[in-house]
């Protein structure tokens, strides 16, 4: 996809937000969050094909200045609630305020630590979760087995990447399967805070195990060192 | 230190090279090759080499790190 296309669609989107907003929900600008979440994590992951490297630290340097405005935008949000509507603002505004700083925390966090190591830890530190909670309310119940088995899941990932990898994928897409239509029955009205509970087990998973096989499949496609056999000989 | 580059210098000693055809070359848009040669931007290793090996130089002829003067 080149970056005039993302550019396009990026605008296109924005504008059916306002529109909708002002012309049939007021509280449309929900859509802005998958925008706000992914957008840098498409940057970051799937730059525009036409992009060089100059044009990447260009968009990267132009994704703080977007980054600013949807902040300002939210502090527009979360004033007119206070002080134009008198209530507290709702959780998707809440989270529109925070998605931005997860998905930004969690990339430097990648960069910094590598794609393999930050999927260990996301693993390790769910399954310790997973277990906590499990002792806590139930212990030593079959409900433990799951924090063991994403510890385990994410153990064998150091050693094999992609067998842990695709391990935690077909535990995320249980935990969904299993997950969501419960949480989409029991939400009394609350579809989106239905959402986020149901997904916030099976969603890390994802990306722990998608973060185990990636580089895995990436370093695949490198080209094998031509000069490998020099080396050894001499 | 600031690095200055001969870019410019050995694309009109390539035939007169354009911008353009030395972007196509090396695989950036015309707009960067612009920017490194008024020194706006300092390329990477990588397209260092690139634009080294196009033009028949070598690195250290296109790219010369200035040395601050005590």
């Amino acid at each position: 996809m080149t970056r005039r296309t993302l550019i396009v669609a990026r605008v296109l989107w924005v504008a059916a937000t306002v529109l909708l907003t002002v012309g049939w929900n007021e509280n449309a600008w929900i859509l802005l969050i998958p925008l706000a979440a992914l957008g840098p994590l498409l940057r970051e992951v799937a730059p525009a094909a036409d992009l060089d490297e100059r044009q990447r630290l260009l968009d990267y340097r132009a994704s703080h200045w977007a980054l600013i405005v949807t902040y300002l935008l939210i502090f527009v949000l979360f004033a007119h609630a206070w002080y134009g509507l008198r209530h507290e603002p709702p959780v998707e505004l809440w989270l529109l305020l925070i998605a931005p700083l997860i998905v930004r925390t969690a990339i430097s966090a990648a960069q910094g630590y590598g794609t393999r190591k930050m999927a260990l830890i996301l693993g390790f530190v769910t399954g310790a979760i997973v277990l906590a909670f499990s002792m806590a309310e139930h212990p030593f119940s079959p409900e433990c087995l799951l924090g063991a088995g994403i510890l385990g899941f994410t153990s064998l990932g150091i050693r094999w990447p992609r067998v842990g990898g695709g391990l935690l994928i077909l535990a995320a897409a249980a935990c969904g399967a299993f997950l969501v239509p419960i949480g989409m029955r029991n939400t009394h009205g609350g579809w989106m805070q239905g959402l986020l509970l149901t997904l916030a087990l099976p969603t890390p998973l994802l990306l722990a195990g998608l973060g185990l096989i990636g580089p895995t499949l990436r370093a695949a496609r490198v080209p094998p060192d031509e000069f490998v056999d020099l080396r050894k000989t001499t | 230190m600031p690095v200055t580059n001969r870019v410019r210098y050995f694309r009109f000693m390539r035939g007169e090279m354009s911008q353009a055809a030395l972007a196509d070359l090396v695989g950036v848009s015309r707009q960067t090759i612009v920017a490194v040669e008024k020194g706006n931007y300092n390329p990477s290793v990588e397209l260092a080499l690139r634009l080294a090996r196009t033009l028949g130089v070598t690195v250290e002829a296109l790219f010369v790190l200035e040395e601050e003067t005590p």
